[in-house]
């Protein structure tokens, strides 16, 4: 087995794959998505520069590979939806919870839902900083931002989430 | 204010309570899994068929990439069954692996001066379409997931062979690598055609745990292929049962009716490392004078390049017959051969994709015979990206069950 391979499975694979399925919501596609992560990485290993952490490279690798999917497919989806005659199908929830989560209490699940109404920016900071417990610091070198704005992109984050946990009736934490 | 931070700070602590979410997966599969998808960009991946004798039998296969895999072509209504016999074709020569054309009709000279043309074109048109063929368009995802790429092959119909087996004989053939294209996710079902030619899809549940949300709506987009069969409708069906459930698109189709793509697509360039295609953008456009402005145009994103060069000035109209007419401008433009025929292809098949049936290019200058008569009115192709299967190629590398 490829020792890069080993090396960055064993420390960072359950970050990595944790982060994927919170920014995707489904767990085949975080399955799917990871092991492009490992693609690239194993493709780019040699030009890792060391600039940054071997961690927060991960991490830019991984939210690159989700935001290239959203990308790819939000461009499928315009091309098929657009001339989809909903007449004969159903539209059922997008993302239906999964397992793990319609195991927790209502909150909790509500909380999960909420971070569907954040764009991907505010999911990722969420993720990054409350889920994988990232600093500030590391969480603007994976976004390539200042670490200003990710406080910024946190904040307005937390009231979206915040408000779309208020209109369900849920104000009290 | 105070009050906001302190349900932030809640708010905070309930994200520590989301569940863990493990790969429940061994380290060795996903290794496994990687390495397999590194290592199918170097070989091809084989491809079984079993294609019964009766169109009514059903059809199971597993395959590469049959979702991806479509015959609708979006600037009209491309058949499968496209027939010759109105087509003023006196002979037909594969011998130097283009076909050459030599017809008596004058309205054919067009196609004559492809002769002594130093350039091949793109596209198919209708006096290249032999005798028995069929015009097959693929629609063959671009490396990226991001462009289907439409790819045309001229492919014979032995008697009484059902259209279904010409096509899957065809996909069976292409290499989509080889053009600098997506291969995808293989799959397994059944294809079965009534004794009315309604055709049903069955695929099976496992399969689809492969697919991902991409995969789920390409699956969708190829349908369109069936429209090639002359039907409104293919039925889906999941393990036998009507209906077919996809989890990632949230969507649940038995009765896919064909057909209700708007069509008004412009035209680019996009390339591989060995091939140049032409290929519609991501957006339609009501107006045609805005979908050639568009066309001047790279869109990066996409990694389509324009297909009119920038400094191309021209006013659109219709005329007489309802065929478009290109009038260029009087500055002279030193531009290649070669692009000004990928311009013009790329403006026909536009043309074709807003329903117009030809094009006029006025004051269009060229220096060498690219073979069009710009005299002329210019009929659009049929269909874009002619390739020729390499008969070779599949011989070696295809197994067939």
């Amino acid at each position: 087995m490829n020792s890069v391979f080993a090396e960055i499975y064993e420390k960072y694979h359950r970050d990595l794959f944790q982060f994927l399925f919170y920014m995707v919501r489904n767990r085949e596609l975080a399955e799917d998505l990871v092991q492009e992560v490992y693609i690239r990485v194993m493709k780019s290993y040699d030009r890792f520069e060391g600039k940054s952490s071997l961690k927060t490279w991960l991490f830019t690798i991984a939210r690159n590979v989700a935001i290239d999917h959203f990308r790819k497919e939000q461009n499928l989806k315009k091309r098929i939806f657009s001339r989809t005659d909903w007449k004969e199908r159903k539209m059922i929830d997008e993302h239906p919870l999964p397992e793990e989560i319609a195991m927790q209490n209502e909150k909790i699940q509500l909380l999960y839902r909420s971070l569907n109404e954040c764009t991907v920016d505010q999911r990722t900071v969420l993720i990054a900083r409350f889920i994988q417990q990232l600093s500030i610091m590391e969480t603007a070198e994976i976004l390539g931002w200042t670490e200003s704005k990710v406080k910024t992109t946190q904040h307005r984050a937390l009231k979206v989430v915040r408000k779309a946990m208020e209109k369900e009736g849920i104000d009290e934490w | 204010m105070v009050k906001n931070r302190r349900h932030d700070e809640k708010l905070i602590e309930l994200f520590n309570e989301l569940p863990e979410i493990k790969d429940h997966r061994s380290m060795n599969e996903i290794y496994s899994n990687v390495m397999d998808r590194l290592n199918r960009t170097e070989h091809r991946k084989q491809r079984r068929f079993l294609i019964p004798a009766f169109a009514t039998a059903t059809m199971l296969f597993l395959s590469g990439i049959l979702i991806m895999s479509i015959i609708r072509f979006p600037g009209g209504n491309l058949s499968i069954d496209q027939k010759s016999e109105d087509i003023h074709t006196e002979s037909f020569d594969y011998s130097n692996g283009r076909q050459l054309f030599h017809s008596n009709n004058l309205e054919d000279r067009s196609e004559q001066d492809k002769i002594e043309s130093p350039f091949e074109t793109i596209a198919l048109y209708q006096n290249m379409i032999g005798e028995d063929e069929h015009a097959i368009t693929l629609y063959i995802p671009d490396k990226n997931v991001q462009n289907m790429i439409p790819i045309t092959v001229l492919a014979k119909q032995a008697a009484d062979q059902p259209l279904l087996d010409v096509f899957l004989d065809v996909y069976d053939r292409i290499d989509e690598q080889a053009l600098g294209l997506s291969d995808f996710y293989p799959y397994e079902g059944s294809i079965s055609a009534d004794d009315d030619g309604n055709v049903t899809i069955d695929l099976s549940s496992n399969m689809k745990g492969n697919w991902g949300s991409t995969g789920e709506v390409m699956f969708m987009e190829s349908l369109e292929s069936f429209q090639s069969l002359n039907l409104d409708f293919v039925y889906l069906y999941e393990d036998g049962s009507p209906g077919l459930f996809f989890p990632h698109t949230g969507l649940e189709i038995f009765k896919y009716e064909l057909g209700k793509n708007e069509q008004h697509y412009p035209y680019f360039i996009y390339r591989t490392d060995h091939h140049q295609f032409l290929t519609y953008g991501p957006e339609t456009y009501a107006d045609i004078s805005e979908a050639l402005t568009e066309m001047k145009n790279n869109i990066d994103i996409y990694d389509l390049e324009a297909s009119i060069p920038m400094e191309m000035e021209f006013t659109v109209k219709v005329g007489e017959n309802g065929w478009l007419i290109l009038q260029f401008s009087n500055e002279p433009i030193d531009l290649d051969s070669k692009s000004i025929l990928t311009m013009i292809e790329a403006i026909l098949l536009t043309a074709k994709s807003f329903g117009y049936s030809g094009v006029k290019f006025e004051n269009l200058s060229v220096k060498e015979n690219i073979g069009f008569d710009l005299d002329q009115p210019i009929q659009v192709p049929i269909a874009p990206n002619l390739i020729e299967l390499d008969e070779d190629f599949f011989q070696t590398d295809e197994t067939v069950n």
